[in-house]
């Protein structure tokens, strides 16, 4: 590619810095997000880092002017001295899109049309800009396996459809087509959210080497402050729809000033020790459109005074580049204490609770689970980890008798366990699942809900009570419905349907996954109090080698239908002997 | 019918079904024999004395019931009667017509000219019109001109077949003589004059439910995450609605399969209503005239076309969808 004939390259257009000037998000119910300010440099990365509710995506998408129906934008962003009006029409913002700012969406499953091949999504990219247009047959063939060599992937990927590939190969795919038409900003939204531990690293780094060759900017989104780290030249840090705190990464990320990064950042696990309880911010995140007259932080943070309910506070500079939007903190704040360790031993104390030998599951021709073989003593809390795919859950589902093992034998309290739900009694064995948008019946209330699980246990209704309290929620939920609720209270009257029936094991199937690490920390302490208390067995299913290292005495690691290692959680994940748990570790801290 | 129809549409048994088209087609086979089973017994099932079924309301001399017993076979096992059936059926021979003493095969051979054209006319007018009015209407959604549409298609989506005849003939060939009201015409190009207000009846009814189809799923696909990123990179919304159409296309393929089985039905009122030479009302007067053999052949041929069509919709899933194709292969 030349820059004689017209033809805007990446290398021709370095140098413009990206300007985004009091961007704000209004939604039906007002204002979402407001007065967001931030700078990348060419060929730098700035990562915007937020719990759900920041408003960081709808931030993203205003950015592209790609905002749904209902949703409307102010403020501007300028590319040089070419600037544009978020609130722009369609028609305005289209020819920016793909040239000049592109964005990445989370899930390659999703981004990517089913039913064409991937080299014919690169080359639409292509062909609606002036660098592909007119390019047909063979050249246009070339042009799509340069652009798949770039994301390293070989040219017959070009042939292929997205259901062909994995996780990783589809992102990359959607990469070579966010890219394809050279655009001077590129926007990741959560862009390894949806990908394996393994896989995160290497689209991270993918995306690095991108931005580094061609010279353009990254607006990296992201809600993990692990996965930023390393990766990001300055920080932008998101609370309700605003930023709070933005600078340099390596500062903000390590000793941050405001009250709340300090908070996230402290809330993030170590995989090296294990804590007796995890740091968490009180609360819950404000929902979109709450208006509060002072600091959006104030009502969960640990300086806040009288003034910080009352007056606003901007976003003021304490350092040429860093600014902070707190009335109280005017430097790095003092990082909190340690928690107290807490290590267990890797040797099943006492009589086993469950014991599984020899359990197979296959779907189709494909096996699911071979031969897998655990043990969890009374009182024990155990942990199985394993990427997408490994058979976690599928073991976790035939233990929970949810699905039928083909071969092998469980063994409850030393009886023999029937393989399906028949004959089960359900008060030995509970689950909680992963999701808690769709674990609770939409119709029912928190209050009917409960009490249908208290009959099954056949306990009085005045249990009710009692048992809200055991999750942490106050009596006036009885009355509330799902949709009053946020995810982290979603999943406390989903752990509370679970403890109605008082069971000997409770199976955690990924069940803090789908929450934000401030409510993941305070849910994953409930579960450890519920513990304490009752006495609880409990299998812990997770990806999160970090969330098992906290919450499980001994953890067993599944690849591919197969335990490949166990132990203590402390021998095996920071110790790891096994190769594949080795990789597993080594994608978890970096 | 209808309900093994709908059965197959469940998406689950289309993965499964279109793996193995083979396995397919022998189970539209046993439904067939099945089916056959059925449409043999109605002879026996239909009220009266199935001599006198046979023989049609004339002539009951002792002679003549002795001689259908003898030409049918009457005194056979009830299963040899079939069995005797069947291997002529499949051969193309269902006996002669009590009616007029023709070959049922010639019979329903000079009518089914004039119902295929009335159907495919209806089909390629309906498909013509609503695919892009449902196109229209998904990529304006929520503005005038999709509520407009919308609107219209549930008065077509309600509107019977008979009575849209009714108030076709009425209109333009009362009131405004463009178009003549009954017959089939003489030439070619006559019999398709006569045929565009049948087929204009059928096609309204039809057209409507493929627009609310064409409508909903291309609505679904152009929520998607594909769509926005496709945008997110600066395609022209014609170039999105494309892909998103492709996409779509899976549901409205199956969708306007479906509504040929509906024309099959519908063909009979709206014939009957033109006075058209057709299938439709050769089954109608069949049936008043208790001509069995040409109720049978003409139940028999509607059975195999719907099980036709719905074979053909469930090997365009794997034409239209690689995930479908894929697993096929694997």
């Amino acid at each position: 590619m030349t820059d004689t004939t017209g033809i805007r390259t990446a290398t021709g257009r370095t140098g413009l810095d990206i300007v985004v000037r009091g961007a704000g998000v209004t939604g039906p119910a007002g204002p979402i997000v407001s007065g967001v300010d931030l700078r990348i440099g060419a060929g730098r990365t700035l990562a915007v880092v937020g719990e759900s509710g920041s408003g960081k995506s709808l931030t993203a998408q205003a950015l592209s002017g790609l905002l749904a129906p209902g949703l409307s934008a102010s403020g501007s962003v300028s590319f040089g001295d070419l600037s544009v009006d978020l609130a722009a029409p369609e028609s305005v913002w289209r020819p920016f899109r793909g040239s000049t700012v592109a964005l990445l969406l989370q899930d390659p499953f999703t981004s990517l049309s089913p039913v064409h091949r991937c080299g014919a999504q690169i080359a639409e990219t292509l062909r609606a800009h002036s660098a592909g247009r007119g390019l047909t047959g063979r050249k246009l063939r070339e042009a799509v396996a340069e652009r798949l060599a770039e994301v390293n992937l070989p040219a017959h990927v070009a042939r292929q459809y997205p259901s062909e590939l994995s996780g990783g190969m589809r992102q990359r795919v959607a990469i070579a087509c966010a890219i394809a038409a050279d655009p001077l900003l590129l926007i990741a939204d959560e862009p390894t959210t949806a990908l394996d531990a393994s896989t995160q690293g290497e689209v991270l780094d993918l995306l690095a080497r991108l931005q580094a060759d061609r010279g353009m900017a990254l607006l990296l989104i992201s809600h993990d402050l692990n996965l930023v780290r390393g990766r990001a030249d300055s920080v932008a840090v998101m609370y309700a729809g605003g930023i709070v705190e933005e600078g340099p990464a390596a500062e903000v990320l390590t000793t941050p000033a405001h009250p709340y990064t300090s908070a996230l950042r402290a809330s993030n696990l170590s995989l090296e020790v294990r804590s007796a309880r995890l740091p968490t911010i009180a609360g819950t995140v404000p929902r979109p459109g709450e208006i509060l007259a002072g600091c959006r932080f104030a009502p969960r943070c640990a300086l806040a005074t009288a003034e910080c309910r009352t007056v606003p506070v901007p976003l003021e500079e304490i350092r040429s580049d860093w600014s902070l939007a707190c009335i109280h903190s005017t430097g790095p704040l003092p990082v909190p204490p340690v928690p107290e360790v807490l290590e267990a031993p890797g040797e099943t104390g006492g009589e086993a609770l469950l014991s599984v030998t020899g359990l197979t599951k296959t779907y189709g021709h494909r096996a699911a689970v071979e031969d897998a073989s655990i043990v969890i003593g009374r009182g024990e809390s155990v942990g199985i980890v394993g990427e997408s795919g490994s058979g976690k859950t599928t073991l976790a589902r035939c233990i929970a008798g949810l699905a039928e093992a083909d071969a092998g034998e469980i063994r409850f309290r030393g009886a023999r366990l029937s393989a399906g739900l028949r004959g089960r009694d359900p008060l030995l064995i509970q689950v909680v699942f992963q999701d808690p948008y769709s674990v609770l019946n939409p119709a029912m209330t928190v209050g009917q809900t409960l009490l249908e699980a208290l009959g099954v246990a056949r306990r009085p209704a005045a249990d009710l009570e009692a048992l809200l309290a055991d999750v942490g929620l106050t009596p006036d939920y009885r009355g509330k419905r799902p949709r009053d609720l946020s995810g982290g209270q979603r999943q406390r009257v989903a752990i509370a349907r679970a403890l109605a029936l008082r069971p000997e094991l409770l199976i955690c199937d990924e069940s803090v996954s789908a929450l934000d690490v401030s409510v993941q920390a305070q849910v994953l302490n409930l579960l450890t109090d519920l513990r304490e208390r009752y006495g609880m067995t409990i299998l812990f299913i997770s990806h999160d080698l970090a969330v098992v290292r906290h919450i499980t005495d001994r953890v067993y690691v599944m690849n591919e239908g197969r335990i490949v290692e166990s132990g203590a959680g402390r021998d095996v994940l920071v110790d790891p002997q096994h190769e594949y748990t080795r990789k597993l570790v080594t994608a978890a801290r970096t | 019918m209808a309900d093994v129809v709908t059965r197959r549409r469940r998406p689950a048994g289309v993965l499964l079904s279109a793996r193995t088209p083979a396995l397919r087609g022998l189970g539209i086979i046993a439904i067939l024999l099945v089916l056959s089973f059925l449409i043999f017994s109605l002879v026996y099932l239909a009220p009266g004395d199935i001599v006198k079924n046979l023989l049609g309301p004339k002539n009951t001399s002792p002679e003549a019931i002795a001689a259908v017993r003898a030409q049918y076979h009457l005194d056979d096992p009830f299963l040899v009667q079939y069995w005797n059936w069947l291997s002529r059926a499949v051969t193309g021979d269902f006996g002669t017509s009590t009616r007029n003493q023709e070959s049922v095969s010639a019979v329903i051979g000079g009518r089914a000219g004039t119902t295929l054209a009335l159907c495919g006319l209806s089909f390629v007018l309906a498909v013509g019109t609503a695919i892009p009015l449902g196109i229209l209407s998904a990529t304006r959604s929520g503005g005038r001109l999709d509520r407009t549409i919308s609107a219209w298609s549930v008065v077509g989506l309600s509107a019977p077949a008979f009575a849209v005849s009714l108030l076709l003939l009425y209109a333009f060939s009362f009131y405004l003589p463009l178009f003549p009201g009954f017959g089939g015409g003489d030439s070619p190009l006559d019999s398709l004059y006569h045929l565009v207000l049948p087929a204009l009846a059928l096609a309204i009814g039809l057209g409507a439910i493929l627009v609310k189809l064409t409508r909903t799923a291309l609505l679904r696909e152009l929520n998607s995450d594909y769509v926005v990123f496709a945008r997110a990179r600066g395609l022209s919304p014609r170039r999105v609605t494309r892909i998103a159409l492709r996409n779509a296309s899976i549901p409205i393929v199956t969708g306007a399969g479906l509504t040929l089985s509906y024309l099959v039905g519908g063909t009979i009122l709206v014939e009957t209503t033109f006075a058209l030479p057709g299938l439709g009302t050769l089954l109608q007067s069949s049936v008043l005239f208790k001509d069995v053999a040409v109720v049978q052949a003409l139940a028999l041929l509607v059975a195999v076309l719907i099980a036709v069509i719905a074979l053909l919709t469930d090997l365009s899933y794997a034409l239209l969808d690689p995930r479908v194709r894929l697993a096929g292969n694997r």
